[in-house]
């Protein structure tokens, strides 16, 4: 195939090869089927040429080069391996071994370690240098991962990754020479450091220096690698759906890692967060295994799926039939697979006409239904990779992206790379060190805030799409005085001054963009999110979509929504339920709103792979255990709303935990009520169709 | 070589090396009439003055003066010096102790550990003396051939056994090579 990349000729190991121009030659050999071992380089991150593992003859050369940052040129010959090579990566090897504290035998990756498998593959059976013995520090400081200096070999991927992936900066060396460390900030421990510990580092660290603390020893004796399955799937802890690999054994999950690392041509570059790397290896509470009915004196007692299924029905049936639908409700979690969604809505609706179907995360829904609309606006958001483009990006609300972990990243390595600005209205933690302006205002203030921002930003364009309403705060903004505002907000003079700029500079960028973070747009409503809709929609470019994404409280927010799985109104304050159908994903508790009702509740069966807790715990009567995310298909909607991915089992469920769907329809069945869908596949394509034509 | 005369030795080890020696079952079946075993911790010996050896095997890594002269008189006596385990090739476990003053060292695993009433040094001069550090024993002696591994694998020990009796210095193929 022709290209139009210049291509270069080059001979590998006496085999002509034509390669692209540009390309190193650590490259070109691999392009063409030749191993060359390495240790610095990583291929998410860039080529550093430290730890010449790679080295390779060129021309004859007495010399050897470090193919991973010599570039190709042609007429090039080029030797990969011969006895002088091996004896040089050998010795090499043996230096890397003497320098730090290299025992295999106590140390927890062992098994899974580059450095180990490179002195087998080099058969390098001793030293012939002294070993210096010399301790270094070791950084537990951290519950996730540990630092081992002993174990570190300097290869500085770390470094580079930290930087380059993540744009956070934090890892540098610290010392000189043989006392050289990995260093957090000016010498921190990672606890203390800016850190925010999404494990890139440990992901690409090539020794046991950055390892896991939830999987020490993971490669041991019978667990042997061999047995090892990776996975591609999506992580739905979060809108993100960021791509994962996961690595399976025993039908454990050992590591869940990125399958996208350092892909530039995401606006993440394949990173992954604490939440996606880390907390999905933990147990957000205890599971149930067998279906459970709770005995008179408030003890979990086991059952079968047929008993625990007809129980529920028959009581479900007997409510509806004695004091109607109105008396039963039915509630489910964002973090659940569209399919999941629509069919607890149908079998709610349709099973026993339930008089109130929510989500966890409804009061978000009603908010931006709530924000729409007053402010008569479409609300179309940008999808995440548009922070890529944005130069001017406004972030609105309290700890905006906590439970979203890898947006501040995104922006802050914008930041760094000058190619964007970022301002910051609200209090709270942003694990951003790179704020450009920044309004420190509480959750309580931010309302009047934006609104002022508004006003400003409307007295200084004009927009290019233009509204009534528009309009009319555009001849009232004329009229405030902002400082004023903000002045009764306690802002200093400074800040006044960041508020000028922002709103100057938010007026005039190219592509400007608003980002809501999940908690504002959250459950205790929603302050200034109609302004900065409105926001927005003042510099919005009439392409039909605002620049402006909305944050959303769990993985699948999108999609609940999306399919009316959410309901538009809140809960009434005396709804008078009876009975209701609960199904949790991972140990969700529902709102106030919703907790307020359950007095008068007689009977609740509940979905949930963990036992309850708090308000569902004291009430459930039925738990009907269902598979974690990770133990089932199922497809999920970006937080955008046009794109659904699909999210593959990574683990088997228990042997009695039923799969979701199939419970559900069971359930339709013993209530009578058969649901329409029974084919998995079929349900899929519709809910698809549902959510991309929406 | 006609039947090679082979002496065993077990210095700073766990005596892991020697059981996965044994652990080649019927295999040493084989091994066995061709070699003469002249001493070795499996024979129960209890004189350091060798015979002459035509393989000398090391277990262990060196830390204390008697283990030193083990070493040296093993490596005068014999042909080819066999590194048996991590701890002879690398050092291994017992090099965790590499960072402690031997006199705090001693103290505190005979004095001030929280276990121990009214303990003291042991001072006889019968007792060997610590070295500094352990050290794996081609940082003392010369080593010819190397077998590591935590222990190595019978089938390792076996292979670098059988090679020396074909008359080669073996070296291990990447397969039978483990650290841990």
């Amino acid at each position: 195939m022709e290209t139009n990349t210049e291509k270069v000729k080059i001979v590998l190991d006496g085999r002509e090869c034509r390669v692209d121009k540009g390309l190193t030659v650590l490259e070109a050999t691999r392009q063409n089927g030749i191993h060359i071992p390495t240790l610095c380089h990583h291929p998410a991150v860039s080529a550093w040429g430290g730890c010449r593992m790679c080295v390779v003859e060129i021309d004859g050369s007495p010399r050897l080069a470090a193919s991973c940052v010599t570039p190709v040129r042609d007429g090039m010959e080029v030797v990969t391996s011969n006895e002088r090579i091996t004896e040089s990566r050998r010795l090499i090897l043996e230096f890397l071994f003497s320098e730090r504290n290299h025992n295999c035998m106590f140390c927890s990756q062992s098994g899974e370690c580059e450095l180990q498998d490179m002195a087998y593959d080099l058969q390098m059976d001793h030293l012939s240098v002294f070993s210096s013995f010399d301790e270094f520090p070791v950084d537990i400081t951290n519950e996730y991962m540990g630092l081992d200096h002993n174990r570190c070999i300097l290869c500085g991927r770390c470094v580079r990754a930290c930087a380059e992936i993540t744009g956070a900066h934090v890892l540098d060396f610290t010392s000189r020479g043989p006392n050289t460390l990995i260093g957090f900030d000016l010498n921190e421990t990672r606890e203390n450091s800016t850190c925010f510990k999404c494990g890139v580092c440990m992901e690409v660290c090539p020794t046991g220096a950055i390892y896991n603390r939830l999987r020490t020893h993971s490669a041991v004796t019978g667990h042997s690698k061999e047995a090892w399955e990776s996975i591609d799937s999506v992580c739905p802890l979060c809108g993100l759906l960021c791509p994962t690999t996961s690595t399976v054994c025993d039908n454990t999950l050992l590591t869940v890692e990125s399958s996208a690392l350092g892909d530039v041509s995401r606006a993440d570059r394949g990173q992954l967060c604490r939440r996606g790397r880390f907390e999905v290896l933990e147990s957000p509470g205890e599971r149930v295994f067998d279906p459970m009915i709770k005995d008179d004196a408030g003890r979990w007692a086991k059952t079968d799926w047929e008993n625990a299924l007809g129980h529920v029905a028959e009581i479900l049936n007997h409510m509806r039939d004695t004091h109607g639908g109105g008396s039963i409700f039915g509630l489910v979690s964002s973090m659940c697979a569209n399919e999941n969604l629509m069919l607890f809505r149908d079998l709610m609706t349709r099973a026993w006409s339930a008089g109130y179907v929510d989500t966890f995360d409804g009061n978000c829904w009603r908010n931006i239904l709530n924000a729409r609309d007053k402010t008569a606006l479409q609300i179309r958001e940008m999808s995440v990779d548009s922070i890529s483009e944005a130069d001017f990006i406004l972030v609105i609300g309290e700890h905006a992206f906590e439970s979203h972990p890898v947006v501040p990243a995104i922006i802050n390595k914008k930041v760094l790379d000058k190619e964007a600005e970022v301002a910051v209205v609200g209090s709270g933690d942003f694990h951003m060190p790179q704020i450009n302006y920044r309004l420190p205002v509480g959750e309580e203030d931010i309302e009047a805030t934006v609104r002022a921002m508004l006003k400003k930003v409307l007295t200084l364009i004009r927009p290019a799409v233009s509204s009534l309403e528009l309009k009319k705060f555009q001849a009232a903004g004329r009229q405030i005085d902002s400082a004023e505002i903000l002045e009764e907000q306690g802002l200093d003079q400074k800040e006044l001054g960041d508020f000028d700029e922002i709103a100057r500079n938010f007026a005039k960028a190219a592509s400007p963009l608003v980002l809501i973070g999940a908690r504002s747009n959250g459950i205790q409503g929603a302050p200034g999110l109609k302004d900065a809709i409105r926001l927005a929609f003042a510099r919005n470019t009439g392409s039909g979509r605002l620049p402006l994404i909305i944050f959303k409280p769990f993985g699948n927010s999108a999609g609940a929504w999306k399919l009316g799985a959410a309901s538009p109104v809140p809960p009434p304050a005396h709804a008078g339920w009876k009975a209701g159908l609960v199904m949790a994903a991972n140990g969700e508790t529902p709102g106030r709103m919703v907790a307020d009702n359950f007095d008068m509740l007689e009977f609740l069966a509940v979905f949930s792979p963990f036992f309850p807790k708090g308000a569902l715990g004291k009430k459930a009567n039925v738990i009907l255990p269902v598979p974690l995310w990770m133990e089932e298909d199922g497809s999920y909607t970006s937080m955008d709303g046009r794109e659904v991915i699909f999210k593959k089992r990574v683990l088997d469920a228990p042997a009695n935990v039923k799969d979701s769907r199939k419970a559900m329809i069971a359930l339709a069945e013993k209530a009578g009520v058969p649901l329409e869908h029974h084919d998995l596949n079929e349900l899929q394509e519709k809910t698809r169709v549902l959510i991309i034509e929406e | 070589m006609e039947r090679p005369r082979i002496a065993t030795v077990w210095l700073e080890g766990c005596a892991g090396c020697h059981m996965s020696f044994l652990d080649n079952d019927e295999a040493l079946l084989e091994i066995l009439p061709q070699i003469e075993l002249i001493d070795s911790p499996i024979t129960d010996f209890k004189h350091f003055d060798f015979r002459d050896a035509d393989v000398g095997i090391i277990e262990g890594a060196i830390g204390n003066d008697e283990q030193l002269e083990i070493a040296r008189r093993l490596r005068q006596r014999c042909n080819i010096l066999v590194a048996w385990g991590d701890c002879a090739v690398f050092g291994g476990i017992n090099t965790l102790r590499n960072n402690i003053a031997t006199r705090d060292l001693l103290s505190y695993c005979y004095v001030d550990s929280p276990s121990t009433v009214n303990g003291a040094v042991p001072d006889s001069t019968e007792l060997p003396k610590l070295l500094e550090k352990v050290l794996p024993v081609n940082q003392l002696v010369k080593v010819d051939v190397y077998v590591p591994g935590c222990p190595p694998s019978a089938e390792a020990i076996a292979y670098s056994l059988t090679e020396i009796l074909k008359g080669r210095i073996p070296v291990l193929p990447g397969s039978m090579i483990h650290f841990d």
